[in-house]
């Protein structure tokens, strides 16, 4: 097809709206398809099995995998993990504001790692939920590990609502990224309509937004388990 | 003034107004008596069984176990912006303040039915990311099954781990226990059910019922 007939075609299908935005039923698959997105499937183990040991509090996942080519055995355990018998506990991460840090149940919380790229160290990250209420499912803890196998690794603990570690991305300059979401109100009606999705990276010890955003519109007011992007609502509009 | 009657100009004690805005906050729009009571006793029993702590020390101990209070929940932060006066005056916000003095006098009967946790309407539309669903619920009544969802039983082994005396390497030992969910269900009133952790997972686990 010539050039000038594929932007012809192309301007016709927006122009009629028949670029439909896409809707998600969940955040996992919305997050795996942002461009740069470091993680995609968490470390496999054992279901169902725990273990424990005397004198510690509650039960502990134990997984074996390879990071930087090196075989690690991770705990994932209430209120810390431990890499290769190095505890991280994380009460201990460096937090942004009114983030609280909770436990986890480790037996539901998935780890994922991702390979060193370029000058960016390997990843271990973390997540599960602790034991809320109400709309308490909407709040993950995530803890992200840089260079995990490092001589100091960075402990992050990061935006829990409506977010994951699928939700981390690399930019194209390299460094990483990650949302902290808010609701986005209907003033006149009070409810909630959609989220922002507002990315901040992690640099020199400080947390610092990117000024990258997404808007996502809930598919119902009060319900934000259904959404699209509302820039592609903007571009597939008549 | 009728016996029992609020003093207009009686102050509201913080811990009683911030469990009534829970109350308030976390129940649905109906305004039902025995949601919003279960709510104010679940929170309280929750207190209770955590060595007595107050609303406001549950609250600092354990800010992720209800998010109506960090200022998201439009119900919430109407119930907290109220004065006394207005809390008088208003039927559902005087209901959730009446059941937030008898939850935290544990003067029954207790709607939740002795529950310590609850979820509402996310427990349907996120069924299936639910951390109770990830984590394993089985109903204590099938009468609780008020969103028509199917019961999720997730069955653990917990094996203690010990060191072997002849390598010095940590082997599995003896079986600690074994459960089939975390959650059971203890009540449900409007749109909200009440949960408790299974006693099989507290002691395979050595977990606290209210952690």
């Amino acid at each position: 097809m010539r050039l000038a007939t594929m932007l012809a075609v192309a301007l016709a299908a927006v122009s009629t709206g028949a670029y439909a935005a896409q809707t998600f039923d969940g955040y996992d698959a919305f997050y795996t398809a942002q461009a740069g997105a470091v993680f995609s499937e968490p470390v496999k183990h054992e279901a169902g099995i725990l273990h424990s040991q005397p004198g510690e509090e509650g039960a502990y996942t134990d997984l074996h995998a390879t990071v930087a080519g090196t075989a690690t055995r991770i705990q994932v355990a209430p209120n810390h993990i431990t890499i290769n018998g190095r505890a991280y506990k994380f009460a201990r991460a460096i937090t942004l504001p009114n983030e609280p840090v909770g436990n986890i149940y480790p037996a539901s919380a998935n780890v994922f790692i991702a390979t060193s790229v370029g000058n960016r160290p390997p990843l271990l990250c973390v997540e599960g939920h602790g034991s809320g209420s109400g709309e308490a499912d909407r709040y993950q803890q995530i803890f992200l590990l840089v260079d995990p196998l490092g001589r100091r690794p960075t402990f992050l603990h990061l935006p829990a609502l409506l977010s994951s570690c699928r939700a981390i991305v690399a930019t194209k300059d390299g460094q990483l990224a990650f949302p902290k979401n808010s609701y986005l109100f209907d003033e006149a009606q009070g409810t909630r309509t959609g989220l922002l999705v507002s990315y901040f990276t992690f640099e020199r010890g400080h947390f610092t937004p990117t000024n990258n955003e997404i808007r996502l519109r809930f598919a119902s007011p009060e319900n934000p388990f259904k959404f699209s992007r509302q820039d592609e609502l903007r571009r597939s509009a008549p | 003034m009728a016996k029992g009657e609020r003093s207009m100009s009686d102050t509201i004690d913080k811990n009683v107004r911030l469990l009534a805005a829970v109350a308030y906050g976390e129940a649905s729009t109906a305004n039902d008596p025995q949601e919003i009571g279960g709510i104010a006793f679940a929170v309280a029993n929750r207190c209770r069984a955590w060595g007595n702590k107050t609303v406001s020390e549950l609250r600092a101990f354990d800010s992720n176990y209800s998010y109506a209070w960090n200022g998201s929940n439009a119900r919430f932060n109407k119930f907290m912006r109220t004065s006394d006066a207005g809390i008088a005056f208003d039927p559902a916000m005087k209901l959730a303040l009446d059941w937030s003095e008898k939850a935290i006098a544990n003067s029954g009967p207790d709607p939740s039915s002795g529950g310590y946790w609850w979820d509402g309407l996310d427990f349907k539309s996120n069924y299936a990311n639910h951390p109770k669903v990830r984590d394993g619920f089985k109903w204590g009544d099938a009468a609780h099954n008020i969103f028509d969802v199917p019961e999720k039983r997730r069955n653990v082994i917990v094996r203690w781990q010990v060191k072997n005396r002849k390598t010095g390497k940590i082997v599995d030992g003896a079986e600690r226990g074994r459960y089939d969910s975390v959650w059971v269900s203890t009540a449900t009133h409007g749109s909200t059910i009440f949960w408790l952790h299974n006693p099989d997972y507290l002691k395979a686990t050595g977990g606290k019922a209210y952690r």
